[in-house]
């Protein structure tokens, strides 16, 4: 092998070694710099569903779940809506969420006008069991 | 809790490890026990949850998982130990003995050559940008202690189902969960962390952190002692480098998805495929395989990488007409390809990427628009993604092999199945992004880099294998032409 071929190889090895030392560095920095909050909220989300979800008589089946999104007319953010529905889910395990009021029990997730409405338009067939944390749990009314 | 949480993973490491010291008793020095140690976690881990999955199954409300790990550690630890007293003065003697040899060797006063300062010196570097790297990482962790979303809402949300669900385990695969939850994604992190959460009897967000150090720990060990094994202690700490040094592979470590587990076994396979080249034994063919297939147990890429890596070894046969390895490579992938087959015929609902039939698939895969957005896609990342100032780690590594190269080139065999390999499994991302059921400029803005992520350690450890040491680089001897 040339001396030059070796000098370059050297160089190489140097140079990426320089630029590991950085990055590593600086994914640290980032680490600190890039502050979340996620695993609050993850854990607020679980506590408020935990309340809500008592009086539901079974620990495993399905409930259903109605947010905005599940309304004609009513406003909602696409992100938050699926967020909003994934932690739902997350915290209310073993039970299965299922989307729509088909089910017996139904987490509502709606904000206080589209509720309203809702409840109006549902009063001989829900009736609310436990309101929490902007959530309400329905319960169908048997005759 | 921390504590306690990371005492349960003891049990599995330490089975995977002992096993792997079983059916490769004659090699005892330090950096053979790492080498037997990082692939032995992923060993372990991986039976583990295949293990977890038949006591499921068969007892899905006992509590004594961790009892029966206990006892198989145990039958292990008889077994080698007896193995090791008919042998010579007993397999930890024996092993003790042989690490302090090395120790001795490694840290007896040097020779102050140019090799051995520039192996203390990359060494250095390695530990040192590697204990950044994954201080960042611990520090990204602490602050999202459920992971990212793909974590909590997948494999956590799965592993939740389990632990809460008891005889009602299946639950967490169910037809009826929303198809945004994936519950037809294979288990093998669901089940570690809910097998950890019985033994603890509690749900705690270290066990998934755990399980997410554990992996990339595993891969930087298993990279960095295989080189050393393979050619010199310089050349595995240059890939720590290489590893810890690019934030897109990092950076995966923290977030408790399947990509740095997946990355992990692929990286083994390949290993293990280098190891049978080296030590002649087929009984490496085999761990190559059920590293393969756990691979297909933690994510649906996986299952591809069986398809290409059984492919590729079938074509190898063919070119050397003689199947005795790929034989040994079938019965490798049998047990987690049995559960796999079971599991998504018996328990997980159908693919999302099942759907549509084969005229929409077949329409899919020659949209000229589509084959355009993924092929720019790819390619750009290959290209720029991963490296420094623009220019991608791909084709840093890419010249690297061409200006450090050995001749001939070291372990030819291994080198040119382990390239088919990871070539072919980049042209099964490709087909999969074509046929994805899902909006393709979302899909592809969320995982690429994950892709790029599964084949990194793999790359980096096969391109080193086939180059030049950094000690020889440095050494003094010049030949002239």
């Amino acid at each position: 092998m040339s001396m030059w071929k070796k000098i370059l190889q050297g160089m190489v090895l140097a140079v990426i070694a320089g630029l590991g030392i950085k990055t590593g560095i600086e994914s640290l920095q980032t680490s600190f710099a890039e502050r979340s909050n996620d695993s609050e909220v993850i854990s607020a989300w679980n506590e408020r569903l935990e309340k809500l979800i008592e009086p539901i008589p079974f620990e495993r089946g399905f409930v259903g779940y109605l947010s905005n999104e599940d309304i004609p007319g009513a406003n909602f953010d696409s992100n938050d809506a699926e967020g909003e529905f994934v932690l739902t889910q997350y915290a209310v395990a073993p039970l299965i969420l299922a989307r729509g009021a088909e089910q017996d029990w139904v987490i509502l997730n709606l904000d206080p006008e589209t509720l309203k409405k809702w409840r109006e338009e549902n009063k001989d067939q829900f009736e609310v069991v436990r309101s929490g944390g902007g959530m309400t749990l329905a319960h169908r009314v048997t005759k | 809790m921390s504590l306690l949480s990371l005492l349960t993973f003891l049990p599995p490491v330490s089975i995977g490890t002992l096993l792997l010291h079983l059916v490769w008793s004659d090699r005892n020095s330090l950096p053979d026990w790492l080498l037997k140690l990082s692939l032995g976690a992923g060993l372990g881990l991986g039976l583990s949850s295949l293990l977890f999955y038949l006591h499921l199954t068969f007892f899905p409300t006992s509590s004594y998982f961790l009892v029966l790990e206990i006892v198989i550690l145990l039958a292990l630890a008889v077994i080698a130990f007896q193995r090791g007293k008919t042998t010579s003065h007993g397999l930890i003697f024996e092993s003790a003995s042989a690490g302090f040899h090395a120790l001795r060797q490694d840290f007896s006063p040097p020779k102050w050559s140019a090799e051995k300062l520039s192996q203390i010196a990359l060494l250095a570097v390695g530990i040192l940008v590697s204990a950044v790297s994954f201080l960042g990482l611990v520090n990204y962790s602490r602050q999202r202690a459920y992971g990212d979303w793909d974590a909590w809402m997948i494999y956590n949300r799965s592993a939740r189902f389990i632990f809460r669900g008891g005889e009602f385990w299946q639950d967490a695969f169910s037809p009826g969960m929303n198809l945004v939850f994936h519950a037809d994604y294979p288990p093998l992190l669901a089940f570690n962390i809910a097998a950890r959460w019985r033994a603890l009897g509690a749900e705690t967000t270290f066990i998934p952190m755990f399980l997410g150090f554990l992996f990339t720990l595993a891969a930087l060990g298993a990279c960095f002692s295989a080189l050393t094994y393979f050619n010199s202690t310089g050349q595995g700490a240059f890939a720590l480098v290489l590893l810890s040094g690019a934030q897109f592979f990092m950076g995966e470590g923290g977030r408790q998805t399947a990509d740095v587990p997946l990355a992990f076994f692929i990286l083994a396979s390949i290993v293990f495929l280098f190891l049978r080249e080296r030590e002649g034994r087929e009984i490496f063919t085999a761990l190559a395989a059920l590293m393969a297939g756990f691979a297909a147990w933690t994510k649906n890429e996986g299952l591809l990488f069986v398809l290409v890596s059984s492919g590729i070894i079938f074509l190898t046969a063919l070119w050397k007409r003689s199947f005795h390895d790929f034989l040994f490579y079938l019965a490798g992938l049998l047990l987690p390809l049995i559960l796999l087959f079971h599991f998504k015929t018996q328990v997980a609902p159908s693919s999302e990427f099942a759907g549509g039939g084969l005229e929409v698939l077949l329409q899919k895969l020659t949209d000229p628009a589509r084959n355009q957005m993924v092929f720019g896609a790819m390619s750009g990342f290959l290209l720029r993604g991963g490296g420094w100032y623009g220019v991608g780690v791909f084709p840093i590594l890419a010249a690297y092999l061409v200006l450090f190269k050995t001749r001939p080139i070291a372990f030819p065999t291994a080198v040119f199945v382990s390239f088919a390999i990871l070539s072919a499994q980049l042209i099964g991302y490709y087909l999969f992004y074509l046929i994805s059921p899902y909006d393709l400029t979302w899909h592809i803005g969320y995982s690429l880099n994950r892709l790029f992520v599964h084949i990194y350690p793999a790359v980096v450890f096969v391109v080193l294998a086939a180059a030049r040491t950094p000690e020889s680089v440095f050494s003094l001897q010049v030949k002239r032409p």
